[in-house]
């Protein structure tokens, strides 16, 4: 019984990304890296969409998996519009007319959502005017870089191939960075940027670590992100946005290859993978 | 879901909202209805300011028969809080919510401030 290589694919290339997404958003620069992970989880999710509904006449697990797919894919599509539709609307509503709301609040906190910054009292008075600069440019950086966009493309390409689902945390992660390395551009100053992620990080508190697992020792974003900008500033990496994107083609090429015969491999791969094949 | 429904009630919510701020003391529902822009039916007002109440965007003082609403003096407070509450209920929040640090752990604060302190 042999099973064709090109087959997995539509599983493999993905379930690839999924395991390099993390080493790309930390190695890559964060602008670079947001940008291949995005592209890569949206153009991921379409090539395994192909080949299923090329199948899916003949085939009913393929149907069914081409099913559920669409449906995780627009089901997601529609809480991520209504998200963002909320949002906009109560970032109108809040205090002021420019892009910064200043609300009354004693506790420390500052957030952007569509279209308005988001600082608390208690925030501004921590901060002096420097170190508020680094806060303002951040969060301005997410806005002017669409990155909520961004987050919902790969929530929706995740939903709709859930192996994907790793890179929604290293694109999280990657568009923080990006603001970071915008927030230490605009005041010249990488180190004070991270000094101020750091301060507010630990003026903020601890909360009950949410990681699950025994062991788990790796540190959490904030620490990485005030490392990031304690070492060197991000190289170009081009060998790894183009094995990235790489990865992209060589499962962009082979699903119209499989589309083109209906007759191929595919169904078998399909059903090794679900379980004992009849 | 009656979402345009749903935003002209935000809208007409924002304008009653406007004539109490400008009227610069409490004001009944009659009121209201005579210095809003549109021609509102007197229990459309009533509703809208009783929602308002139910939502704690006014206080409101009984008045013989009626009541005098006012708002609520922490207007900015308030809109954060009910911005909290509601991106609070919907599931994708983190994606459209930047916030600037997420909080730490034990671990990871203690990692921080070893960071911070090498410099």
């Amino acid at each position: 019984m042999t099973v064709d290589l090109d087959a997995y694919l539509p599983f493999v290339v993905p379930a690839v990304a999924a395991l390099a997404a993390r080493p790309l958003a930390e190695r890559l620069p964060p602008r670079t890296a947001s940008w291949v992970l995005t592209v890569l989880a949206a153009g991921l999710a379409i090539a395994s969409l192909v080949p299923l509904f090329a199948l899916a006449r003949g085939d009913l697990f393929a149907a069914l998996l081409f099913a559920a797919a669409v449906a995780g894919g627009a089901v997601a599509a529609y809480g991520q519009g209504r998200a963002l539709r909320t949002a906009r609307r109560q970032a109108r509503d809040l205090p002021g007319d420019g892009v910064l709301a200043v609300v009354a609040d004693d506790r420390i906190d500052a957030y952007s959502v569509p279209g308005r910054v988001v600082v608390s009292t208690g925030m501004l008075g921590a901060l002096d005017a420097g170190e508020q600069r680094v806060l303002f440019a951040h969060e301005i950086a997410h806005l002017s870089g669409r990155h909520h966009l961004l987050r919902a493309v790969v929530r929706v390409a995740s939903a709709a191939n859930p192996l994907l689902w790793p890179m929604r945390r290293a694109l999280w992660y990657a568009t923080e960075r990006w603001a970071d390395e915008r927030a230490a551009a605009a005041v010249g100053d990488r180190v004070m940027a991270a000094r101020v992620i750091g301060k507010v990080a630990l003026a903020s508190g601890t909360a009950p670590s949410v990681r699950m697992g025994i062991g788990t020792t790796r540190p959490g974003p904030v620490p990485r992100r005030v490392a990031a900008l304690l070492g060197p500033p991000p190289r170009r990496g081009a060998v790894l946005t183009v094995a990235a994107l790489g990865l992209l083609l060589c499962s962009g090429l082979t699903a119209p290859d499989l589309v083109g015969d209906p007759h191929h491999a595919p169904v078998s791969g399909i059903v090794v993978v679900a379980g004992p094949r009849r | 879901m009656a979402g345009g429904e749903r935003r002209a009630a935000g809208a007409l919510e924002a304008e009653v909202m406007t004539v109490l701020q400008r009227g610069g003391r409490p004001l009944n529902a009659a009121d209201v209805q005579s210095l809003l822009a549109d021609d509102l039916a007197y229990t459309t007002v009533v509703t809208i300011l009783t929602r308002m109440h139910a939502k704690g965007l006014l206080t409101r003082e009984k008045d013989g028969r009626s009541f005098r609403y006012a708002p609520v003096s922490d207007e900015p407070g308030l809109v954060a809080r009910r911005m909290h509450r509601t991106m609070a209920a919907e599931p994708d929040r983190q994606a459209v919510l930047a916030r600037f640090v997420d909080s730490l752990s034990d671990q990871d604060e203690q990692l921080l401030r070893d960071l911070l302190d090498g410099r």
